[in-house]
């Protein structure tokens, strides 16, 4: 009997010596029961609690989400400045904790300060933060949708995240996530993981001040597209060739080619995209689009629309400096315009970009000078962009705005008429810049020719030679041409009953030339209600239309000498 | 004697004359699979810049051919002079020489348009640019760039692998900078 026990305690012992810290065995030998307790752990052996630990447990996940900011050089004229690198917070960006079988356990959104914090049932996990705006929506508030996806690998949304690691043994832990410029000292050596989360940043920003002045804003939803390779090419998007960075009507593309273009950290840039997609959202805008400079005389709605997205742009990012960086390492500042400095315009006027986001960020912030003692702030121009500016029934331009300006805030009109005079344009007194022509040359038309139902009106075109080089012959539909100043033409009318009218435009003379088209609107839409584009020297729709207002737009194509074109309704 | 000698010469001499100028060198034929058109004229809303437009045509050809690229920069821009300088991205093509052109803009804005004509190759397969840089005293730079596509192309670029999000999204997934506590 002694020696059966000695054998089964000797048996015990080398199961012990197995890896158990602590184990309890009863054994019944002979009606004996042994009970057995040892904390030897003679081998050392890792006793905490395996990644095949089958036993989730809560825990509260909380830390910071940064990404690294690459600012200017101090004063804006050098480029970008890899050498102060300061992390940021992403702020109202989505985080999901997921699992090894990248299931979704929890999720939640970072706050102002780029902190979050969320309960999670797991064991092993790992943060990700997507690049991704979004407040679902609920009547009576605010909602959005906004997200940063790569247009050269399938429009897949851009996301970052950790490691996939067990949540430890206390009830707390701290995951703090960044996401790097991947800069080395001289160049991109490693993934731009923060390009994205820059853009992202520039949209919360300027979602907050429209947020301010409409605290139930509800935003439609928006696709920003970026990619490193993004280059000013024209072809096709999904290999980078986007032209530039621009807004499509649709959604936001934005330059990411490093050494060439590259604009994720050209906030103002990025915002005054932006602020295109918030015209079209909330206001209107009947901008044609286009290259252009500021200091070109251009088409009215381009001035406008492109002014106001530089302004806007300031205005979001809170600064008065324009800035956008381009060439190797991103160190030449391209663009640099501090648009708070007016009256240095070349070509200043109604017609001229720079003009109008001298004006427009004039009327906005709180610095009086040259003219401008008007500090409205940015409510006050969403109020007017969202109202009258939306609803006007001329084309959206300086004079729609200013017009309605006027109105919505009655008593500013003098201190209006100064900030609008240091750009060399004389008091607005109505949306169709009544008294202004439409050249600064010969066969000048009236800005807005009037035409009444059962009448006629004629416009004068102003031929351009185009130019041919050798044996390469310039295409004669240059948008930089459509969209200069002169070459639409405008017109306003009045129908007096609902009906149907016949729009007629016709050359006058002999020796009249050109292809002549003509489009139609009226209220707040963008869209042509009426149009006619088809070859030949005359053109004419019928429409049923209702009794209201309406603008035409009119160009002539292929022209080779000036001609008269009559244009009838009847 | 002489006769002999002279008619043995001609004799010689005629078929080493006639194959000469009958023999064909082979020389490889340039294929062009297409012509590249594109410009940067489109209606959409484009950020600031130098108001200048591009219009090009470029040849897409094989390995180590020449392509033909016209390009026409256009502007209705009056003063100043344009400047214009063109390298090839990643230096991939061959037959850009160090270059600065200088384009006087005149001031009937019809007549501001630039041929710029070169011929180009690449030893390696793909999609090449050219980029110009331009820019005018006093008003504000513009970058563009050509394609010059060689040899097999992607229709898309070799991105990395993507993950799907639990709605079912793509994403695509980086490595963040963690700390742990």
């Amino acid at each position: 009997m002694h020696l059966k026990n000695i054998l089964l305690t000797l048996l015990f012992l080398f199961f012990v010596g197995c890896g158990e810290d602590t184990i309890t065995i009863s054994s019944t030998v002979l009606g004996t029961e042994i009970d057995l307790d040892t904390t030897s752990n003679p081998d050392n052996l890792d006793t905490t609690a395996s990644s095949n630990d089958s036993n989730p447990k809560t825990v509260t996940l909380s830390g910071l989400i940064t990404y690294d900011a690459v600012p200017f050089v101090a004063g804006g004229q050098n480029g970008l400045d890899y050498n102060n690198i300061e992390q940021k917070p992403i702020r109202g960006a989505s985080i999901e904790i997921v699992n090894a079988s990248n299931q979704v356990l929890a999720s939640t959104t970072t706050d102002e300060n780029g902190a979050y914090s969320v309960s999670v049932i797991g064991t092993e996990v790992k943060v990700r933060v997507l690049a991704k705006l979004y407040k679902a929506p609920k009547s009576g508030e605010a909602s959005w949708d906004f997200e940063v996806r790569d247009n050269t690998n399938g429009n897949s949304l851009y996301a970052m995240e950790g490691s996939l690691a067990s949540l430890g043994t206390g009830t707390t832990q701290t995951r703090n996530l960044n996401a790097p410029s991947g800069w080395s000292g001289s160049s991109y050596s490693s993934e731009r993981v923060a390009g994205p989360f820059s853009i992202l940043d520039v949209v919360y920003a300027s979602m907050q001040k429209v947020k301010a002045a409409e605290n139930d804003a509800v935003f439609a939803h928006l696709d920003i597209f970026w990619s490193e390779d993004n280059l000013p090419a024209s072809g096709n998007p999904n290999l980078g060739q986007i032209i530039t960075s621009h807004y499509d009507g649709e959604s936001v593309y934005i330059l990411g080619k490093a050494d060439i273009d590259s604009d994720e950290y050209d906030t103002a840039v990025v915002a005054h995209e932006w602020g295109h997609y918030y015209e079209g959202a909330f206001s209107r805008s009947d901008s044609i689009g286009g290259v252009h400079g500021p200091s070109e005389m251009l088409d009215i709605r381009l001035a406008f629309g492109e002014g106001f997205g530089t302004a806007f742009g300031c205005m979001m990012m809170d600064t008065n400096l324009y800035l956008d960086s381009m060439g190797t390492a991103q160190a030449t500042t391209a663009v640099f315009d501090d648009i708070e400095i007016g009256g240095d315009v070349t070509n200043p006027g109604w017609f001229n970009e720079a003009s109008i986001y001298n004006i427009l960020y004039d009327i906005y912030d709180a610095n009086d000078d040259q003219g401008d003692q008007l500090s409205l702030g940015f409510t006050p121009i969403h109020q007017v962009l969202t109202d009258r500016q939306k609803n006007t029934a001329a084309f959206t331009s300086i004079f729609s705005f200013i017009t309605a300006l006027k109105a919505e805030f009655p008593g500013n009109d003098a201190l209006i008429d100064a900030i609008t005079s240091n750009e060399s344009i004389a008091p607005i007194t109505d949306i169709y810049g009544t008294g202004r022509v439409n050249r600064a040359t010969q066969n000048a038309n009236p800005l807005y020719a009037n035409l009444s139902a059962g009448g006629s009106v004629d416009i004068v075109t102003n031929y351009s030679a185009i130019s041919t080089s050798s044996s390469y012959t310039v295409s004669s539909s240059f948008s930089s041409r459509q969209n200069e100043l002169g070459t639409y033409n405008f017109v306003k009318f009045e129908i007096p009953t609902d009906g149907s009218y016949t729009i007629n435009i016709a050359p006058v003379g002999g020796g009249a030339s050109g292809d002549p088209d003509f489009y139609i609107y009226t209220g707040s839409s963008s869209d042509a209600i009426a149009s006619s584009s088809s070859f030949g020297t005359s053109d004419s729709v019928t429409a049923t239309l209702r009794a209201g207002t309406y603008r035409m737009a009119v160009i002539v194509y292929n022209q080779t000498s000036n001609s008269t074109f009559r244009i009838t309704l009847n | 004697m002489r006769i002999l000698t002279t008619t043995l010469a001609v004799a010689l001499l005629t078929p080493m004359y006639l194959f000469a100028n009958t023999a064909k060198i082979l020389e490889p034929t340039k294929k062009v699979y297409q012509v590249l058109e594109g410009s940067s004229m489109q209606g959409i809303e484009q950020k600031r810049g130098l108001a200048v437009d591009i219009e090009y045509k470029s040849e897409h050809v094989g390995v180590n051919q020449l392509s033909q690229v016209n390009i026409v920069l256009s502007t209705h821009l009056t003063k100043g002079i344009l400047n214009v300088d063109i390298t090839s991205m990643n230096n991939t093509l061959e037959g850009i020489k160090p270059n600065n052109y200088k384009f006087v803009l005149l001031e009937r804005a019809e007549e501001n348009a630039f041929p710029i004509n070169l011929e180009v190759k690449s030893e390696k397969e793909g999609i090449h640019y050219i980029n110009l840089k331009v820019s005018l005293e006093g008003d504000e730079t513009r970058v563009l760039s050509v394609p010059v596509n060689v040899g097999k192309v992607d229709k898309v670029l070799q991105k990395k692998a993507l993950t799907s999000s639990s709605d079912g999204d793509a994403m695509t997934v980086s490595q963040a900078v963690e700390e742990i506590k």
